[in-house]
């Protein structure tokens, strides 16, 4: 992993819980994402967690440049191939019809359940 | 709040520096659109009043609420953010964020320090022994 | 394990039970959270004092906090969002605790008794 503390203190472990993922409110999401790349750099540990919408964040296929935005799978694969874990609420996709295969593969079905674990297993919890 | 100081022991020592511990608030909405940024700052402004030691990091549109410099005879996120300064609170705004919204850092409210995600964000992140993010 | 703390978890609720943040996913886990034994601490403040007025049997975030406070977390909401509100005192579910100086209540929650804190 990169940025690895050398200070000997164990590394934060941060969850971004994102709640949106559409392109119609990809100021959150990439926001979102340039943070988890950064903490990720900077030697902490983190998780995003796609929550409500922002499950859509994770769907295969996306073309933005048709609408002239940045893609949110390019960010997101940034965060994974710097270790961070991408997990998406099960209970979420299947509300919105979706299921694990219309995602890109690095994604992480998580259930609703799994959710007050996440909480106790990571220091700071961050929404956006 | 001020410095203040301390009895240990008999002796008078300084203690402006020995904050109970630190506290990083994340807003990421721009003012009146949001509630937010109220709740962040009011947030602030107590942990300070109570001996914390707190930062506030305007993200996304939160950078906005930096530059409302003018007074208002209505409900007004600058005027709070200069009270967070005139507290000894830590406020940043993102660089990035600010240059997206083609806002003119030199417009901004004085004491308010312009960083990054890089060098402030994570930081106090990494740093802080809560963080919470305002976000409705 | 005889004399560990038990690790304690803060909800701070700012928006309505229909929210895109849907806080009543988070207060499922609050419940989850005090089934286990946990010390749970609902925080309801800004929007999140609309919460008390849906019928817990018609909306999902309220029955979880419904269930939670029957579970013995303590919920606590901020009296000056309830005014601002027009929302009755009367219409607060019973064992919730009104807050006069919800700021300062709030980090105290915050610093010194929860060890883990989600914002919704």
């Amino acid at each position: 992993m990169a940025g690895k503390r050398t200070d000997g203190k164990a590394p934060r472990r941060v969850l971004l819980a994102l709640h949106s993922g559409t392109y119609g409110r990809t100021d959150d999401v990439v926001g979102a994402l340039i943070l988890a790349d950064t903490l990720l750099t900077k030697g902490m540990e983190v998780t995003v967690l796609l929550r409500g919408d922002g499950v859509y964040a994770a769907l295969a296929g996306q073309r933005p440049r048709t609408i002239g935005l940045e893609s949110h799978i390019d960010h997101l694969e940034a965060a994974v191939e710097m270790g961070a874990k991408v997990l998406a609420v099960c209970e979420d996709l299947d509300a919105r019809g979706l299921k694990a295969k219309d995602l890109v593969p690095y994604v992480e079905e998580v259930a609703e359940k799994a959710i007050p674990a996440l909480m106790a297993d990571h220091d700071h919890w961050i929404p956006i | 709040m001020g410095p203040g100081r301390g009895v240990l022991g008999g002796r008078r020592i300084a203690k402006s520096t020995e904050a109970k511990g630190t506290l990083t608030i994340l807003v990421i909405r721009g003012p009146y659109v949001s509630q937010a940024p109220e709740l962040a700052v009011r947030t602030a402004i107590e942990a300070r009043r109570q001996g914390y030691s707190v930062n506030l990091f305007l993200y996304l549109d939160g950078v906005f609420n930096a530059h409302l410099t003018k007074d208002k005879d209505y409900h007004n996120p600058g005027e709070w953010l200069r009270w967070c300064v005139e507290k000894g609170i830590n406020v940043a705004m993102c660089s990035r964020c600010t240059g997206a919204r083609d806002l003119d850092t030199k417009c901004a409210i004085p004491g308010i320090r312009f960083g990054s995600v890089w060098e402030e964000l994570t930081h106090m992140i990494d740093d802080s022994d809560k963080v919470l993010t305002f976000t409705e | 394990m005889p004399g560990r703390k038990r690790t304690s978890f803060g909800f701070i609720i700012t928006s309505t039970s229909t929210s895109v943040k849907d806080p009543g996913q988070l207060l499922r886990a609050a419940l989850s959270k005090r089934k286990e034994g946990a010390e749970v601490g609902i925080f309801l403040i800004g929007d999140g004092v609309y919460l008390v007025f849906p019928d817990s049997k018609k909306d999902a975030a309220a029955r979880a906090l419904s269930e939670a406070m029957n579970a013995g977390a303590k919920v606590l909401v901020s009296k000056d969002h309830l005014d601002a509100a027009g929302l009755a005192v009367a219409r607060l579910p019973k064992g919730a605790l009104l807050v006069d100086k919800p700021y300062k209540e709030l980090v105290i929650k915050v610093m010194e008794e929860w060890d883990r804190v989600v914002v919704c």
